[in-house]
């Protein structure tokens, strides 16, 4: 076996053990107050959507280990072919469909509304910047000037179900509380969060799933990714507004797919709930927006709140 | 959690002092590469039985579609969306360029090379090709490839009929190389013109 090979299952194994994800960071009146002009980056890195592969983690069942890492390499490979073969009809149906022209029509009308845009493109970027270049593009920006950096991805879960999209938010000056960017680091962020919306489940699954998503020349899917770029729009903008007052808001628990678990657990506050669908703010602030039903955890509410 | 920081750090380091015969040269993120068909090398040794099976089978399915249609294929046409990249490994962009070049160089490879003279008085099918999708991306310790054709089929030079295929090219992600994520991608791409070769009695029989 290669030595190689084993060294990088070895660094794999370690880094889930401290992978930490960006935390929220909600943006405030006065950081709002500070930004006249905005240049905004939104960067789409698929050119079409990723198929439902539910992925083998017998690795994870065995707690590491390197046959393990072997049969959930093969398995997965075949995963994969299957997962293509079942998408096939909506791929072709929906050839000229191009999300990050779609994409960026909605974004770009929608931040508008809360942020003086400097400027931006008819269709989303495809280049991901590198630490470097991301770093050169923060320093280079002059006082009052903020870069918001959008990054999406939109996939099918739950044998093709599901079809999410989330998108992650970045606002970066170069005059992060006060204090100028070092040479080496990305400094945190102005604000930051994470997007998610999830369609309610179509069919019975794979064939059946992919069957409704490409009917009348793909029109189920066109519409569900529409609607999930119009939710994050317009979460997006009231986050920009930096007017949050969620004191009051009501606890829950309740449950969203991720491409690990279908059942991934989500408690936090109930954010908005209208035509039974529910939009959680979770534990680490992120929001999510499922039609999933909850249930309320029970808390003594203050005074100022009754 | 330091410490697991600090034994991660020490393989890596490791790890890339251990390959630094086998080191991929430095290459600026914002330089595309250049994609460069290499065909598969010629042995001297017997294929395996399976492979040989493969190959007669292919053959014969030429063969007896040459009886009945001739085809023809033109240069395969870029129409992609997304001309910058082929997807990204890890942090940096793949920027890739010539892919026009690469792409019909496999395809003379995996197709043309492979057709069989047409008897006489057979019906006369062009292809038109176009690669509308061609990407890579990592997927747990596997890399995928994915390139789709879409294929315009003109009998006696009217448009007949509009065919779509798709290629899938999978394998071990051993270094993370741009090499790799190249291979899948011109793996995809036999893999999807193997398929349209599967087709062509199909094709032949819808319009002969």
């Amino acid at each position: 076996m290669n030595y190689k090979l084993i060294l990088i299952i070895a660094l794999t194994v370690l880094c889930q053990a401290c992978v930490v994800g960006p935390q929220y960071t909600p943006l405030t009146q006065e950081t709002k107050a500070s930004v006249k002009q905005v240049e905004l980056y939104n960067l789409v890195l698929q050119d079409e959507v990723k198929p439902a592969v539910r992925l083998s983690n017998v690795t994870g069942a065995l707690g590491g280990g390197l046959i393990g890492v072997v049969i959930d390499s093969n398995v997965n490979k075949g995963r994969s072919n299957t997962a293509q073969d079942i998408i096939k009809p909506l791929y072709d149906i929906t050839e000229d469909y191009d999300y990050r022209k779609v994409i960026a029509e909605t974004y770009n009308r929608s931040v508008a509304n809360e942020l003086p845009i400097k400027s931006n493109k008819e269709i989303a970027e495809t280049i991901l910047f590198t630490n470097k270049e991301l770093l050169k593009k923060i320093k280079s920006l002059k006082d009052g000037e903020a870069l918001l950096y959008l990054s999406s991805f939109y996939l099918f879960l739950n044998e093709s179900k599901l079809l999410t999209t989330e998108t992650l938010a970045f606002l970066y000056t170069n005059n992060s509380n006060g204090k100028k960017p070092s040479s080496k680091a990305i400094p945190k962020p102005i604000f930051f969060n994470n997007f998610t919306y999830e369609s309610k489940p179509t069919g019975n699954g794979n064939e059946d799933s992919i069957a409704l998503w490409s009917k009348n020349n793909g029109e189920l899917f066109r519409e569900t990714l529409q609607e999930g770029l119009d939710f994050i729009s317009k979460k997006l903008n009231y986050e920009l507004q930096a007017n949050l007052n969620e004191h009051c808001f009501i606890k829950v628990k309740s449950t969203f797919a991720s491409q690990l678990n279908i059942n991934t657990r989500l408690s936090g506050t109930l954010v908005e709930a209208k035509d039974g669908r529910n939009t959680i703010r979770s534990s680490r602030g992120f929001l999510i927006s499922t039609e999933r039903p909850y249930t309320i955890v029970k808390q003594k509410k203050s005074k100022d709140c009754e | 959690m330091k410490f697991l920081i600090i034994v991660a750090s020490v393989i890596l380091i490791s790890a890339n002092s251990v390959s630094a015969k086998t080191k991929e040269p430095k290459v600026d993120p914002g330089d595309p590469a250049v994609l460069v068909y290499v065909a598969p090398k010629k042995t001297k040794k017997k294929p395996k039985a399976n492979a040989l099976k493969k190959i007669k089978a292919e053959r014969a399915l030429l063969t007896e579609v040459s009886q009945s249609c001739s085809f023809s294929m033109d240069n395969i046409t870029d129409q992609r969306q997304n001309k910058d990249t082929i997807g990204h490994k890890w942090s940096a962009p793949l920027r890739v360029s010539g892919v026009d070049a690469w792409i019909n160089a496999i395809k003379k490879e995996a197709f043309i090379d492979k057709l069989v003279e047409p008897a006489n008085n057979v019906t006369n099918i062009q292809l038109k090709p176009a690669l509308t999708r061609l990407y890579s991306y990592a997927q747990n310790m596997n890399l995928h490839g994915i390139s789709a054709l879409k294929i315009d089929i003109f009998v006696d030079q009217k448009l007949a009929e509009t065919r779509r295929y798709r290629g899938l090219g999978s394998r071990v992600n051993w270094v993370n190389g741009a090499g790799e994520y190249h291979a899948v991608v011109g793996a995809s791409v036999r893999d999807n013109l193997a398929s349209l070769i599967q087709d062509l009695p199909n094709i032949c029989d819808t319009f002969k």
